[in-house]
């Protein structure tokens, strides 16, 4: 009976140590969430792969629900066609801290009423991006701007609907954007650019593309009041001419890009002022200007206007 | 010959030791000692240690010199985990520093070199050890691969397939279940 009870002693004491090693094993969630499962693996998954790992368990469930919520970014690029509003107002809803939220060709399913409340509640917005999401309005625009105050870069490719007054709210409230993409918003005009060219002077990055009713009027105005500008691109503008080279050749001391394909009546006599100051420009240099070229050259240099511009850019 | 200590203790210049005592100087490598939770001491290389920047901090802020006689204490690192972390720091001494992540992009798992595949051919509890210890030694490229493995075990895979992965129990209520398969529907391969 000793032996017996002995015997069972052992047993336990197996049993014991077998549970305290099963205990003492390190599970996936024991892995600090926030300081390494966050950080490291998450960005490692695709968001389908996070959504699924809702449905493992309760735990697994709290874990991503709390992801979701401190998330700086939310992209859904990738899965634009597969994504729903659902999925996003899961995502965002206990969320107030995005820095970037980049839907873009979420044409499908993104309405303001989605789009909305996710701005209303990231204050802290530095970067948006609703490229090609044809049912926004600019209801969204006004919203960001009134509660967005911070926002860095703005991308509203072949937003069709943006209209001057959309535009006109975001540029008065938002005085620190820093990258603005219009490529395709037709229904932009010269009020809207001038007004922003007064209102953001740490503006860097400008697409106008294909904004088909721009003139060299708020080129003029865009030059002498966006200084700050080192990358324009006024590809398919085809109003503009020569006269909004030369207005940015004048004034604009920043500027290092300069996309202006399509733009037919822009020519080399005023580009080549420009290229001078070393600005990159996407029309390739005419191999052969021919005498032409030699006399308006010497007459430029002779020029006290482009003396007065510099020679050599930094 | 004097020990170092008694230098040390005397303020002796290099040039006022024995000149044997001297040249070993020159060739010699700075070590330190790393004490495990069970009391084991490991003797390596400074430069090798350093990729930890928690040992990093610990020889800069607390003045702890080269070739002290006492070891730093790592009481949240086993002896055999902290073996393979040396391991490893040995192996990749001479790696530059990881570049910053963009934190929009997903990162890739498919840049892990057969070394380190080799390397981390482990149990999941030990592999979750050695994430453990990177994390409190703050060594990130050890950091970066072992939970670049991790999630090359969950990618692609469906919600039962990860329980199975690391053994956890479905705990939801048939309710609960279906409520949160009806959230996921539009992630569902069609």
């Amino acid at each position: 009976m000793e032996e017996a009870a002995s015997t069972n002693e052992v047993s336990e004491d197996t049993d014991d140590a077998s549970e305290k090693h099963e205990e003492e094993e390190l599970t996936f969630l024991d892995i600090p969430w926030e300081d390494v499962i966050f950080k490291y693996i998450m960005p490692c998954l695709p968001l389908q792969t996070k959504f699924q790992m809702r449905r493992v368990s309760k735990q697994c469930l709290e874990m991503m629900t709390l992801y979701f919520s401190i998330s700086r970014t939310v992209n859904t690029c990738r899965i634009a066609n597969k994504m729903t509003a659902g999925a996003l107002s899961l995502m965002t809803k206990n969320n107030t801290g995005l820095h970037d939220l980049v839907l873009r060709n979420s044409k499908d399913w993104l309405t303001d009423p989605v789009l909305i409340p996710v701005l209303k509640q990231n204050q802290k917005l530095q970067r948006l991006d609703i490229s090609n999401c044809s049912f926004v309005t600019n209801s969204s625009l006004q919203v960001l701007g009134v509660n967005c105050k911070n926002v860095r870069t703005v991308c509203l490719t072949d937003c069709h609907w943006v209209s001057v007054e959309g535009l006109t709210v975001l540029a008065f409230h938002c005085v620190n954007i820093e990258s603005l993409d219009l490529t395709g918003c037709w229904g932009i005009t010269d009020e809207a650019i001038t007004l922003l060219a007064m209102q953001c002077k740490k503006l860097q990055y400008l697409s106008m593309a294909k904004i088909y009713g721009l003139t060299d009027y708020a080129m003029s105005i865009l030059a002498r009041e966006a200084t700050s500008i080192r990358h324009l691109n006024i590809r398919g503008c085809w109003r503009l001419s020569d006269d909004s080279i030369r207005s940015l050749a004048e004034r604009s001391r920043n500027l290092r890009v300069l996309e202006v394909r399509e733009c037919k009546d822009i020519t080399e006599t005023a580009l080549i002022v420009l290229r001078m100051q070393g600005v990159r420009i996407d029309r390739p240099q005419p191999s052969k200007l021919g005498f032409g070229w030699l006399k308006n050259r010497s007459k430029l240099l002779r020029c006290r206007e482009f003396n007065m511009i510099g020679l050599f850019r930094k | 010959m004097l020990k170092l200590s008694e230098t040390k203790k005397r303020n002796i210049k290099s040039s006022e030791m024995p000149r044997s005592y001297a040249c070993d100087k020159a060739v010699r490598m700075p070590m330190i000692k790393l004490q495990s939770l069970e009391g084991e001491v490991f003797e390596i290389d400074v430069e090798i240690a350093r990729q930890s920047v928690t040992i990093k901090t610990m020889l800069e802020d607390l003045g702890v010199e080269d070739d002290d006689e006492e070891p730093v204490p790592l009481p949240n690192v086993n002896a055999a985990i902290l073996r393979k972390v040396i391991a490893w720091c040995t192996y990749h001494k001479d790696d530059p520093p990881p570049p910053e992540d963009d934190e929009n992009k997903e990162k890739r798992t498919d840049d892990i070199c057969s070394w380190d595949a080799e390397f981390l051919k482990v149990d999941q509890g030990t592999l979750f050890e050695l994430i453990l210890a990177a994390n409190y030694l703050d060594i990130k490229g050890l950091l970066d691969v072992t939970c670049k493995t991790v999630a090359n075990m969950i990618k692609g895979k469906s919600p039962e397939e990860i329980r199975k992965t690391f053994n956890i129990k479905n705990d939801f209520t048939p309710a609960e279940e279906e409520q949160v398969r009806k959230e996921n529907e539009w992630c569902e391969e069609k």
